[in-house]
Order: C-alpha cells, then sequence, then structure tokens
C-alpha cells in the first residue's frame, strides 16, 4: 500500500496527467520503442537532439545550456560543466551543417563559462545558483570547452583561463597523481582520466611539460585501478557504489583520448592507455551483445543488477567504441555501436509537441530508472549526437571503401 | 556407436537434411531428441506492442528493410521466423524432400523420437540415457549446458559456418566475407564455450558463385550438413583426430547489424 501512495506521488509529482508526459510514461511502460526497420536516418535524429540543445540553451537567462527538462520543474538552471564539453559539440554540428549559427551559440556559451571562473583558476561544480565550489571534474569539462573554443577562434583569452583552470589542477593534484581535494563527495574518482585528457591538450597547445607530466601521473593511478578483467575501481560517484556506464565511459574515453594525443606526439606509453580503454570496452561489448541490452550499472564481475539503462551512458560508450574501431578495425566494436546507438535512436521521441521532450534523450530509459530520474540531461543529447556523427563518418568511409574497391575489381575484370 | 541427434523438432528443414547425409554416410540415428515448441501467452504489454508496431508499420510509407534487431522483447523476431525458416530458399537433399516433418522420417525408418520441454532440462539428459548416448550431433539448437554435454560418452559434435578457431559465435558467415577471411564450415566438439571445442574437420568453401548474403548462406547450410555426416563417419573410422584450439586464436562474434550486412552484400556482389 505504501509503495503504492509513494508510485501515485511519485506520477504527480512528474506531472504525468500532462499530454506529453503521459505519453512517455506509456510509452515506457509498454516499451514501444520504434524498431529498427522505422528508425529514421541520423541526421534526422541528430538535427532533433540538436534542436533540443538549442532549446535548452535559450531556456536559460544567462548563455549557459540547461542542465536537464525535469518533468515536474521544467527547464533547470545552466551546468557548467555539461556546457563546457557541449561547446565542442556545437562548433562540429556547425561545420557539419554549414550554419554559423551553432557556432555563435558555442561562442556565447564559451563567454559565459569566462564569466564562472574562479579568483584560484577552478569552475564551479554544479548548476548556476548553488554557492559555487571548485570542483576538479568540472573544471576539467569546461577546459575542454575552452580549448576549443580557442582552437576554433584563435582567442587568447580561451587559452588563458585553460591555463589558470590547469594551474589549478596541477596544483591540488596528489603526490600518487589522483586528485581528492575538491572533487565530488571528496573521494577520488578513476573517470577523472577525463581530466588528464584536457591537460594533454593544454601541453599540445602551449608545450608546457607540467601539464603532460600531471596527465601521464593521473593516467597512471588510474591504470592502477583497473582489474584484470577491465573494470575499474574508485569509478562510481561514491564509495562501495557500483559505476554507472556513464562514469565507465568517462574513464575509457579519457584514456582513449589521451592514448590518442601522446601517439599523436609519438610518445612512449600510449599503447598502454589504449589496451585499457580495450579492455573495458570489449568486456562491456560482450555484455551488451549477449543480454542484448545495456544495463546502467556494473559490479567487478560485470554483472549487473539495474533492469533500466543509462541512455548517457550508452551513447557515450557507443562513441568509445566507434573510436576503438578507428584505432584497431575491430568490427565487432562498430557492429556494437550501431545497435546500440538505434536503442538510443528509439527511445528518442521526435513526434512530441513539448519542446523539453521532443528530441530530447532521457536519463533512464525507462524514465523512472534511477539515474537522474524523469528528467532529460543536456549531456544525454550532446553525446548522442557526438555519436551519431561519428557513426555517419565511419559508414560514410567504410562506403567509400567499398566503392573504390568495386572499381578496383571492375578495372581487374 | 550410438549416434543421437539433439534439435529443435519444428525447425524440420535442417533436421531432416541432417538425416539425409548421415544416412548417406550409412551413419544409423539412434535416437532423436526434440524441443517441443510451446506458444506462450502473450501478455498485455506483448498484447499492445503488437497494436502499436502494426499501426507503426502502416502509417511509415517505407518497407522494412530486414529484421529488427531490438524488436521489444524480441517478439518480432520470432514472428518473422514463424513465416518460414529463412528468407533464403531452402537447399534440398533429395532423401528429406519426401518427408515433411521429422516425426514423419522418424516413423518412416523407425527411428526413436523423444520431445522434450527444455534441451537443458532432465528430460532431455534422461532421454540421452536411454538412448546410451555415444555420439551426440546438434542440429540447431541454443546453448547446451555442461550437465548434457556429460551424458554422451565420447562428446557431442556441432558444425560451424566459419572456419574456427578464427570466427566464433553468430553470423559467421557474414563475418568471414566482412573480414577477408576464408569461408569454410568447422565440425568441432562441443565444451562449455562457445565454439571453443577441439576441431575434427574443416572444409572450405568455394562462395565465387555466391552473389547476396541469402546465397551465401544456403551454400554452406547445405555444406555443412554435408561435412558434418563426413566429419562423423570419419571420427567413427577413426581417421580423423579433434585437435584442442587455443581461445586467444579467435574472436566472438554476434549478429551482425543491418547496415554491415549490406556491406557483406555489396562485397559479395562485387565478386
Amino acid at each position: 500500500m505504501r509503495a503504492l501512495l509513494k508510485l501515485a506521488r511519485d506520477l504527480f509529482n512528474a506531472k504525468f496527467y500532462r499530454p506529453s508526459h503521459l505519453r512517455i510514461g506509456l510509452r515506457d511502460y509498454f516499451n514501444l520503442r520504434e524498431p529498427q526497420h522505422l528508425l529514421q536516418p541520423n541526421a534526422v535524429h541528430v538535427a532533433a537532439a540538436m534542436a533540443w540543445l538549442c532549446a535548452a540553451h535559450d531556456a536559460t537567462r544567462d548563455s549557459g545550456v540547461s542542465a536537464r527538462y525535469r518533468l515536474d520543474r521544467g527547464w533547470a538552471p545552466s551546468y557548467p560543466e555539461t556546457s563546457g564539453y557541449i561547446i565542442p559539440t556545437f562548433f562540429n554540428y556547425a561545420r557539419k551543417v554549414d550554419a554559423v549559427i551553432y557556432h555563435e551559440r558555442a561562442l556565447r556559451i564559451a563567454d559565459w563559462l569566462l564569466s564562472l571562473q574562479l579568483e584560484n583558476g577552478a569552475f564551479p561544480g554544479h548548476d548556476v545558483g548553488t554557492a559555487p565550489q571548485p570542483i576538479v571534474f568540472n573544471t576539467g569539462q569546461v577546459m575542454l570547452g575552452l580549448l576549443s573554443a580557442f582552437r576554433e577562434t584563435g582567442h587568447h583569452k580561451y587559452l588563458r583561463a585553460a591555463l589558470r583552470a590547469g594551474d589549478w589542477l596541477v596544483k591540488i593534484q596528489e603526490p600518487n597523481g589522483s586528485w581528492l581535494k575538491h572533487t565530488y563527495l571528496n573521494r577520488v574518482h578513476t573517470y577523472h582520466t577525463r581530466v588528464a585528457w584536457p591537460l594533454l591538450e593544454l601541453w599540445e597547445a602551449t608545450g608546457n611539460e607540467q601539464y603532460l607530466d600531471a596527465a601521464r601521473k593521473h593516467l597512471d593511478w588510474a591504470l592502477g585501478n583497473q582489474l584484470p578483467n577491465g573494470w575499474f575501481r574508485d569509478n562510481g560517484f561514491s564509495d562501495n557504489e557500483n559505476p554507472y556506464l556513464h562514469t565507465i565511459a568517462y574513464t575509457t574515453r579519457g584514456f582513449l583520448a589521451s592514448a590518442e594525443i601522446l601517439r599523436r606526439r609519438a610518445l612512449a606509453g600510449h599503447e598502454r592507455y589504449f589496451a585499457a580503454a580495450i579492455l573495458a570496452s570489449e568486456a562491456l561489448m560482450h555484455r551488451f551483445e549477449i543480454r542484448r541490452f545495456p544495463f546502467a550499472k556494473y559490479n567487478r564481475e560485470w554483472q549487473s543488477s539495474e533492469r533500466f539503462s543509462c541512455l548517457t551512458g550508452d551513447v557515450q560508450l557507443a562513441k568509445t567504441w566507434l573510436n576503438i574501431y578507428q584505432v584497431n578495425g575491430d568490427g565487432r566494436f562498430l557492429n556494437a555501436a550501431l545497435k546500440i546507438n538505434d536503442f538510443v535512436k528509439s527511445t528518442q521521441d521526435l513526434r512530441s509537441r513539448n519542446p523539453g521532450i521532443r528530441g530530447g534523450i532521457k536519463g533512464s530509459h525507462p524514465i523512472w530508472g534511477r539515474y537522474i530520474r524523469y528528467s532529460y540531461p543536456n549531456w544525454a543529447a550532446k553525446f548522442f549526437v557526438d555519436a551519431l556523427m561519428l557513426e555517419d563518418e565511419i559508414m560514410s568511409q567504410l562506403d567509400h571503401e567499398m566503392e573504390n574497391e568495386s572499381c578496383t575489381a571492375l578495372q581487374a575484370a | 556407436m550410438n549416434l543421437v541427434l539433439l534439435c529443435k523438432r519444428h525447425n524440420h528443414r535442417k533436421v531432416l537434411e541432417i538425416l539425409a547425409a548421415l544416412r548417406a554416410q550409412n551413419l544409423p540415428v539412434r535416437g532423436i531428441v526434440a524441443l517441443e515448441r510451446r506458444e506462450a501467452r502473450p501478455s498485455c504489454s506483448a498484447i499492445v506492442r503488437k497494436i502499436y508496431y502494426r499501426r507503426q508499420v502502416r502509417n511509415t510509407p517505407q518497407k522494412p528493410a530486414g529484421l529488427p534487431l531490438f524488436a521489444a522483447n524480441g517478439k518480432l523476431h520470432l514472428e518473422s521466423a514463424r513465416n518460414g525458416e529463412s528468407p533464403v530458399a531452402q537447399p534440398s537433399l533429395q532423401s528429406c524432400d519426401t518427408y515433411k516433418s521429422v516425426v514423419e522420417y522418424a516413423r518412416a525408418h523407425r527411428i526413436s523420437l523423444i520431445a522434450v520441454a527444455d534441451l537443458n532440462g532432465a528430460e532431455c539428459v534422461a532421454a540421452l540415457q536411454k538412448f546410451q548416448t555415444d555420439l551426440l550431433l546438434l542440429g540447431g539448437t541454443p546453448i547446451i549446458r555442461a550437465h548434457v554435454l556429460a551424458v554422451p560418452k565420447v562428446g557431442t559434435l556441432n558444425v560451424h559456418m566459419a572456419w574456427l578457431p578464427g570466427i566464433r559465435g553468430m553470423n559467421v558467415a557474414e563475418w568471414s566475407v566482412y573480414c577477408n577471411a576464408p569461408v569454410a564450415v568447422t565440425v568441432h566438439f562441443v565444451d562449455a564455450g562457445v565454439d571453443t571445442g577441439a576441431v575434427l574437420y574443416r572444409e572450405r568453401v568455394d562462395i565465387s558463385d555466391c552473389r547476396s548474403i541469402a546465397a551465401l548462406r544456403q551454400k554452406l547450410s547445405t555444406q555443412q550438413h554435408v561435412t558434418l555426416a563426413r566429419a562423423a563417419r570419419l571420427f567413427i573410422d577413426k581417421k580423423i583426430e579433434p585437435q584442442a584450439q587455443s581461445k586467444a586464436s579467435g574472436k566472438q562474434y554476434y549478429i551482425m547489424h543491418e547496415r554491415l550486412r549490406q556491406v557483406v552484400e555489396r562485397k559479395l556482389q562485387g565478386g
């Protein structure tokens, strides 16, 4: 009885009496996802997700991107961390569709982020409106946005801000390479490999080796957290919590992106970071292919007791798999990425009349799953766009190779 | 040596072909243990989904491009499969064309047939014990668990549509083409892993005349039953020995996505 009352209260709070919310609730309850053969081309899904991101950008009073659309309260305030890493997505999409408007939006976000930088060089965690607290991970993610703005425009104000942030990260790093102070819940996180990545980008931009050393120190520390089966310790948000696919994918992406930078600069050691990312990603690929469903959390045996999917993590993982395919050409990773992207596409509502829902990607599928419950987070839409655009790039390259092969065969004949 | 065939009862075509191939090799089958297909009662959610998908299909102008991989709860998969064993025109082995079902074949050739509800259940173990199984042959079954595999005195043989140990898993014929690997069929003993048991016999297959996945699968399907029977004959005559395969020397593949299948189709069309 108590459980029923709680459910009724939850449904009422999430305003399931509104037609657009009820529609989502029913779709998820009956698992009415689009079958694969009725899915639209990637471009349609990407355009819808970008329209959603623009709506999230326009929904705030400042120039940041609203953290999420919540069924109970509507658009949330801006979120500096994810606004930071949304910047490169806007730049990439602007190039893809050749529309300057997305480029302008990216710069507006970058300029807004500059105004948030704290005295010590760090960037604040949480949504705007709460007391600003310097947080390591969030600082790293904002740096990714600022550095991409610097690469796009050549304006040194972005680089200067990134340098101040980088200096702060180096200053507070622990001797063993981890970050403990100014972290989420004041504990070490293996997913800070995604902080090592912007430090390496900063080293690439400036040539200052202190950033390289700090990044490598952290990556080596994170390598020590990997079990022989690929799973990472200290990778959840809190103690004794099994990590979400979201943070697992953060870690693997951090390793992969860092390894790619080191490889590009012909520095030794990148193979170890590639191998770490591939080990974890391959284990996840097998789990996904066997169960045909990407579960939200995984324990140290790569098993999951959850019955919902963390859609953000799904598309992040798809991107990692696609990146691995680009490195080693193993078609199994491409195959799994195509499937998981289809899965997330099938959960995207393209027809809702509610702009907070139409084109957005839910935190969890079904929407009452525990990750960002009853909400559409901006980072899910961002990673979705990234994954689909990379998929398209790879598939068109594959098509091109096939055409070349056919031409060669014809000539030989 | 007592040969027993383990199969799905409704998979008539495939099983009949295996039986015909074994007969051609003069290998009598002691018994057949077959999975009885039972229709589950659809749940309320399943009915809603069915209505919804029908409506979606009706409202969408484009034609379905292939089997949906992510059909919620797998129902669409089953339905497509139910309409026919596969979209490929089935191969013909003369002697199996005269029988409409495995039951009919078993009756005509006086082979005992035991239907079980679960191929990994106690009922199946008891049936295999009743036949005093020496060599068990798999004719298109789901994964068979260790306690069932422990019953046959000599072992369990399976035929795989690719070169082992290189390409394990599912849709392996397509993956062989995709990876530019040799297209072959392999007969191997079954162990607890997926396609990791000792290899008994391999045959390369010339696919230069296959211009589509359907044609490729048809050719390999015909070939694999003949190869299974041949390998069983050679093994019983002690002319071949199983060779252990190293787990690290192969990769496990899964159902191929429609877009990669299109790549394979184009590769086959290009010869």
